[in-house]
């Protein structure tokens, strides 16, 4: 369980469940603007530049937020601690790894960059995982669990669609089909968001319960 | 409030994917342009040539002579992207005024293709005319083609490789693939200068000596085939300089070349800063008709 037995530490749980889940809807705003300025000509700097601060925040915030949840359980929970640290490092390696992509024109970029955000996703989800055993009763909680294992799925799938079109458009296909499976990708990883949002709210609710 | 943010979290996801999918439309809706609408006579349209490629074949109601000559039209896209829809009804139908058969043709595109497949369906193209001109009724010693960017790029290795070349594959082997004259618009010309030449990779694979082989100045030999170059002086995308220097290494070797260089004209016809193109589309247009009008027997 987590200790929040003192007042002043349970303001500062609240705030880790609220980062996690403010990090995580502002990635989901994040991706879809950035589906509807995917492959669009003349798009202003300022909106490029605004997506992907609103990427990187959107990132970083569940990343601290779960970190410090980590760190105001018991030691003995190792399990759940681990849990969190390892989903904070997914989402840390997912933002590299999406940087690596912006920033990377090569095929070998993209690989080593494909390497990252799969890596990331198994930590992610394999945090997720860990989590059930601390969460996982009563129902709705292990429902959140649940929630927050399948949204986990979700955002990597989606990460993993955008770099696979990525490496395909070098040999295969067109750039309106990567157009297309990029906007599908983010679509798919935005909606993971909102999911792994809702399965934090839901935790909260019930360990604050 | 459990409840609440339960509906807020499957309206959100439904939001997102009906955004999703108007957007996914969009894309795909801006890149199928719709088929160009042709008024001076009939249009044959999707018609299959070589390896299963296809082209859009206008054929003049006003037409004086028979069997009439052939324009035949090459889309730009950096050979990635692109389609024969994007023919300009400006010239299409400066072109059919004039009496002139028009095709707009399809081809291979990179990355699932890479370099020569394209050239190497234009040629094909060329050679499917001449097998059928009597279908047509086109007639096969008066073949023309115009193209633009990476179109242009085309045509002009077209002209400059003659009518047998190591590009001539496949289908119809006994014709000549070689053009009367040809028009290149604002094509890449020497790719192994051209710095700003994106997608070398997708295009032509890890083989960089294909840029080479991609390139018109690489072909100049003595009595090519006439060459009308049109270039935007305001082009960023397809330097002036590459123009220039076709040009000058067509003119060095004595072969008919002309080049008309369009005030605030950037690629593909943008107009640059607030004065309009000058000579504006249709004067280009009528440029391309009086060029290959020289060319006609008895023009």
């Amino acid at each position: 369980m987590t200790s929040t037995n003192h007042p002043s530490g349970k303001t500062v749980a609240s705030r880790a469940w609220g980062l996690v889940v403010v990090g995580y809807s502002i990635t989901a705003v994040a991706l879809v603007a950035f589906l509807t300025i995917n492959g669009v000509s003349g798009i202003p700097d300022a909106a490029t530049i605004g997506t992907a601060g609103l990427v990187v925040i959107g990132l970083l915030l569940p990343t601290a937020g779960m970190l410090q949840l980590g760190r105001r359980l018991s030691p003995i929970e190792r399990a759940a601690r681990f849990g969190f640290a390892m989903q904070a490092l997914g989402l840390l390696g997912l933002l590299f790894g999406v940087v690596l992509v912006v920033e990377v024109t090569t095929l070998s970029g993209y690989f080593l960059s494909a390497a990252l955000i799969a890596a990331s996703g198994v930590s992610a989800t394999a945090g997720a995982v860990l989590l059930r055993g601390h969460y996982g009763a009563p129902q709705p909680r292990s429902r959140g669990i649940a929630y927050l294992i399948l949204g986990t799925l979700l955002l990597f799938t989606g990460v993993g669609i955008i770099v696979g079109s990525d490496i395909a458009y070098e040999y295969w296909i067109s750039q309106v089909e990567n157009t297309v499976y990029v906007d599908m990708g983010a679509t798919v990883s935005a909606c993971g968001c909102v999911l792994a949002a809702y399965s934090f709210f839901v935790l909260h609710n019930r360990s604050s319960s | 409030m459990p409840r609440v943010s339960a509906v807020a979290c499957v309206v959100a996801i439904i939001l997102i994917s009906l955004y999703s999918a108007i957007t996914i439309e969009g894309v795909i809706a801006s890149n199928a342009p719709p088929a160009v609408v042709f008024s001076l006579g009939t249009a044959d349209r999707d018609v299959t040539y070589c390896n299963s490629q296809t082209m859009d074949i206008y054929i003049p109601s006003v037409a004086v002579t028979h069997p009439l000559p052939l324009a035949i039209y090459v889309h730009g896209g950096g050979l990635t992207s692109g389609d024969k829809a994007d023919i300009s009804p400006i010239f299409l139908n400066a072109l059919a005024s004039a009496g002139y058969a028009v095709a707009s043709v399809n081809y291979h595109l990179a990355p699932l293709y890479k370099y020569p497949a394209q050239i190497e369906d234009l040629k094909c193209a060329i050679r499917y005319f001449r097998a059928n001109a009597q279908l047509y009724g086109v007639n096969g010693s008066e073949i023309f083609a115009f193209g633009t960017s990476s179109g242009g790029e085309l045509v002009a290795l077209a002209a400059l490789t003659g009518p047998h070349s190591q590009f001539d594959i496949g289908s119809y082997l006994n014709e000549s693939s070689g053009l009367t004259a040809a028009v290149d618009m604002f094509g890449p010309a020497n790719l192994t200068s051209y710095a700003s030449y994106s997608d070398t990779l997708r295009v032509f694979g890890n083989n960089q000596t294909k840029l080479v082989l991609a390139s018109p100045t690489h072909f100049v030999t003595a009595n090519s085939p006439p060459i009308l170059i049109i270039q935007g002086v305001n082009d960023t995308n397809v330097p002036e300089s590459q123009s220039i220097q076709l040009y000058g290494e067509l003119t060095a070797a004595r072969d008919q070349v002309q080049l008309v260089l369009v005030q605030n004209m950037g690629h593909m016809f943008v107009q640059v800063g607030p004065e309009p193109l000058s000579p504006n589309l249709g004067q280009i247009g009528q440029d391309m008709v009086a060029f290959f009008g020289k060319y006609i027997a008895g023009g």
